[in-house]
C-alpha cells in the first residue's frame, strides 16, 4: 500500500510539473 | 618550520603551521597549498575537457568518436533517438520528466525487490518503502542525499544497477539541459533547442564513461576496492576485550564494487557513497593521492562547463567570465572555512587541550575529522563538495566550528551555482548572470541584453522562478521541520545547533547537493518524505524554467552589440554578478543562518571570554 502511495504522489508531482510547463508555454505564447 | 605534506602530493614539503597573528589564526599553508593545485589542475584540465565536451555537445568529431561512436550510435538506433528530431522546449522538458519517471521507478523497484535479486551476498533484505522513495528521488534528481547506510542497507545488485546508473544518468540530464540551454543563446528565430535523448546520450557515453574509466582505475591503484564478493572476515592483530570481558579476535569488513561507483559520484557531482562513512572510509578515499584525484573530479566537469559554454556561444572570454565569478567566490569561502576549522573550539582551548598547529599534528578542530586528512584536506573538500553540489564528505560536517560549517551550508544556499551540479551549476549562474544585466539595464534604462539577446520580461519571470523556488523550499521546509513534532525528534542537539542540522539538511536537499550535517536522524517517514519533496522541487522547478528561457531565446533574432551594450566578459560584470549571488543568498538566508550557525558562534565565543553560560 506504502509502494503506490510513495510512487503515486512522485508521478503526481512530475506530471503536474510538466502541466505547469504547458501552462508557461501558453504565457510564453500570450507573452 | 617544514613538515611533509599530509594530503596533497606526499612528496612535496610545505610548512603546515598556521600563526596566530593578532590573535587570529590564518589558514594552514598545507590548505592554501590544497586550493592552489586544485584551482591549477582545473584549469589545465578543465580547458581541454570543456573543449572536448563543446565538440561532443554541438555533434562534431572529437578523437573518442571512432572508438565511441558506434557506441552512441548503437544506443540511440536502440532508442529510437534521431539527432534530426529537433524538439521545442516543452516537448524537451516533457522528455527529461519521462526519462526521470522511469529512473525513479527502476531504482525504485531494484531496492525494494534486493532480495529476491542476485548480487546479494549478504543477504540484505528490501529498503523500506519510505527509504526507496527517499533514496529514488534523491539519485533521480542528482541529489543523492544517503539517509541510508551504504554497506548495510543495499546489495551489490542495487548499488551497481540502481545507484551507479542513476550517477551517470542523472548527471547526464543536467548536461543534456545546460546543452539545450546554450542552444537557446546561439540559434535565431529557431523553435527548437535540441533533442533530448541525444544529448542524453552523448553525455554518458562520450564524457562521463570514459572519464569514470579512467578515474576508477586511478582509485583502484590507491587501494578502493572493486569486488562482488561479500564482505571479509579478517582476524584482529589485536584482540579487543568486549564490555561483558569475551573477546572479540575478528572482524566482518565490508567490500564491494566501490571504485565504480566512487568515481561516477564524484564526476557527475552525485556524492552518494558506496560506504556509510562515504569519502573519510578508508576503502572508498584511502591515500592522501586518492584524496586529491577525488577533490580534482568534484569540481572537473562543472570548471570545464565554463569553457564549453565559452566555444559554443563563440567568445571564450565569456567562460572565463563565469569561471572567474565561480573562483571569486569560492576561494574565499575555502580560506574563511579554513580559518574557522584552524581557529578550533575555544572552549576546548580553555579546557587546555593543545590545538596548536606544529609538526605533529594539523591543530584546529578535529573533532570528526580523519587525523589522516587533518583540517586543510577536511576544510577544503567540505567547501569543494557544497560548491559543487557534490555532497561526499571526508568529515562530518556536524562536527565543525559554527563558523566553519555556516560555509559549506551557505554555498549551498546561493543556489548551487559555485560550480554546482554537472550541467545545473552553470545554467544556474546564467540565470543570475540574465538578472544581473536585467539590473544592469535597470540602471541604464536600456533594454537588457546578453549575449546577442534582449532579455524580456518573461526570461525575467522565469529566471526569478528559478532562482527564488529553491529558497522559499529550503525556509519553508525548515519551518516546517522544526514546527513538526517529527521534525523535532529527529534532532540530535537542542538549540541553534539542532537548528543547523535541520536548514543543512533543507539546504542540501533543495538544491540538490545530498551532503548531510550529521546528527540529525532523517531516515524517518517524515524527512524522507520533506526531503523527497524539497529534491523535487530543487531539480524540476528549476530545470523547467531554464528549458523556457531557452525556447524563448532560441526563437529570438541575434542583436549586434552597440555602444550601449553591456560587455559581459569584464571584471565589472563578474564583480556585479558575484554581488548579485552574494546578495540574493544573503537577504533571503541571514535570518535563518543568525538562528544557527552565528548565534551559536557567539555563544563559543562568549564562553571563551568567560561571559555568558
Amino acid at each position: 500500500m506504502m509502494d503506490a502511495i510513495w510512487v503515486a504522489a512522485v508521478i503526481l508531482f512530475l506530471v503536474a510539473s510538466l502541466g505547469l510547463a504547458r501552462a508557461v508555454r501558453h504565457l510564453q505564447s500570450g507573452d | 618550520m617544514t613538515t611533509p605534506v599530509l594530503c596533497a602530493v606526499p612528496t612535496v614539503t610545505v610548512p603546515t603551521a598556521a600563526v596566530p597573528i593578532l590573535g587570529v589564526a590564518l589558514p594552514p599553508a598545507q590548505g592554501i597549498f590544497q586550493l592552489g593545485l586544485v584551482t591549477a589542475a582545473l584549469v589545465l584540465l578543465g580547458l581541454p575537457l570543456g573543449r572536448f565536451m563543446a565538440a561532443v555537445y554541438a555533434g562534431r568529431p572529437t578523437p573518442l568518436t571512432r572508438l565511441l561512436g558506434p557506441l552512441e550510435r548503437g544506443i540511440c538506433r536502440l532508442v529510437g533517438a534521431d539527432p534530426a528530431d529537433e524538439m521545442p522546449w516543452d516537448r524537451y522538458a516533457a522528455a527529461t520528466i519521462a526519462f526521470s519517471i522511469v529512473s525513479f521507478l527502476a531504482t525504485y523497484a531494484l531496492q525494494r525487490m534486493q532480495h529476491l535479486l542476485p548480487l546479494n551476498p549478504a543477504g540484505l533484505p528490501g529498503v523500506s518503502a519510505d527509504s526507496s522513495l527517499n533514496t529514488a528521488v534523491s539519485f533521480m534528481t542528482n541529489t543523492n542525499w544517503q539517509g541510508y547506510g551504504g554497506e548495510t542497507t543495499m546489495s551489490h545488485g542495487t548499488q551497481l544497477l540502481a545507484l551507479t546508473v542513476q550517477n551517470f544518468v542523472s548527471a547526464a540530464v543536467g548536461m543534456a539541459v545546460f546543452a539545450a540551454f546554450v542552444r537557446g543563446f546561439t540559434r535565431a528565430n529557431a523553435g527548437t533547442i535540441g533533442n533530448f535523448w541525444v544529448d542524453l546520450v552523448r553525455g554518458v557515453v562520450h564524457v562521463l564513461l570514459p572519464l569514470s574509466t579512467v578515474l576508477a582505475i586511478l582509485l583502484v591503484s590507491q587501494g578502493v576496492v572493486q569486488t562482488l564478493a561479500a564482505a571479509r572476515e579478517v582476524t584482529l592483530v589485536e584482540p579487543l576485550v568486549a564490555a561483558d570481558g569475551s573477546s572479540i579476535a575478528t572482524q566482518r569488513i565490508a567490500v564491494g564494487p566501490a571504485a565504480s561507483q566512487v568515481a561516477i559520484k564524484q564526476l557527475g557531482t552525485n556524492g552518494g557513497g558506496f560506504f556509510n562513512a562515504n569519502s573519510a572510509h578508508p576503502l572508498e578515499n584511502p591515500t592522501p593521492l586518492s584524496n586529491l584525484l577525488e577533490l580534482i573530479a568534484i569540481l572537473l566537469i562543472p570548471a570545464a562547463l565554463c569553457f564549453t559554454f565559452g566555444e559554443l556561444v563563440g567568445d571564450r572570454r565569456q567562460g572565463w567570465a563565469l569561471l572567474a565569478a565561480k573562483g571569486a567566490i569560492f576561494i574565499p569561502f575555502a580560506v574563511f572555512a579554513l580559518v574557522a576549522e584552524q581557529a578550533g573550539n575555544p572552549r576546548l582551548a580553555a579546557l587546555g587541550v593543545d590545538a596548536a598547529a606544529t609538526a605533529s599534528q594539523s591543530g584546529g578542530n578535529m573533532e570528526g575529522k580523519e587525523v589522516r586528512f587533518g583540517v586543510a584536506d577536511s576544510a577544503v573538500w567540505a567547501v569543494a563538495t557544497t560548491a559543487a553540489s557534490n555532497g561526499s564528505v571526508n568529515a562530518m560536517h556536524d562536527s565543525f566550528t559554527p563558523l566553519g560549517g555556516l560555509f559549506p551550508m551557505l554555498l549551498m544556499q546561493l543556489g548551487e551555482v559555485i560550480f554546482g551540479g554537472v550541467g545545473s551549476g552553470l545554467y544556474g549562474l546564467v540565470v543570475f548572470a540574465l538578472v544581473a544585466v536585467f539590473l544592469a539595464g535597470l540602471m541604464v534604462g536600456r533594454t537588457p541584453e546578453y549575449l546577442g539577446k534582449k532579455i524580456g520580461g518573461f526570461e525575467m519571470k522565469m529566471a526569478v522562478l528559478a532562482i527564488l523556488l529553491p529558497c522559499a523550499t529550503v525556509l519553508v521546509g525548515t519551518a516546517v521541520a522544526v514546527l513538526a513534532a517529527a521534525g523535532r525528534a529527529g534532532i540530535a542537539n537542542p538549540g541553534p545547533h539542532g537548528f543547523s542540522e535541520v536548514l543543512y539538511a533543507l539546504s542540501s536537499a533543495a538544491n540538490n547537493n545530498g551532503s548531510a550535517f550529521a546528527g540529525l536522524s532523517a531516515n524517518t517517514p517524515f524527512y524522507n518524505a520533506l526531503l523527497g519533496l524539497a529534491m523535487l522541487v530543487g531539480r524540476f522547478w528549476v530545470m523547467l524554467p531554464v528549458l523556457a528561457i531557452a525556447g524563448s531565446l532560441a526563437a529570438k533574432k541575434h542583436v549586434p552589440a552597440g555602444p550601449g551594450t553591456l560587455p559581459t566578459h569584464t571584471p565589472l560584470f563578474v564583480g556585479l554578478l558575484v554581488a548579485v549571488v552574494i546578495v540574493v543568498g544573503a537577504l533571503s538566508f541571514f535570518p535563518a543562518l543568525a538562528l544557527g550557525p552565528i548565534v551559536e558562534q557567539f555563544e563559543l565565543s562568549a564562553a571563551a571570554a568567560g561571559g555568558a553560560r
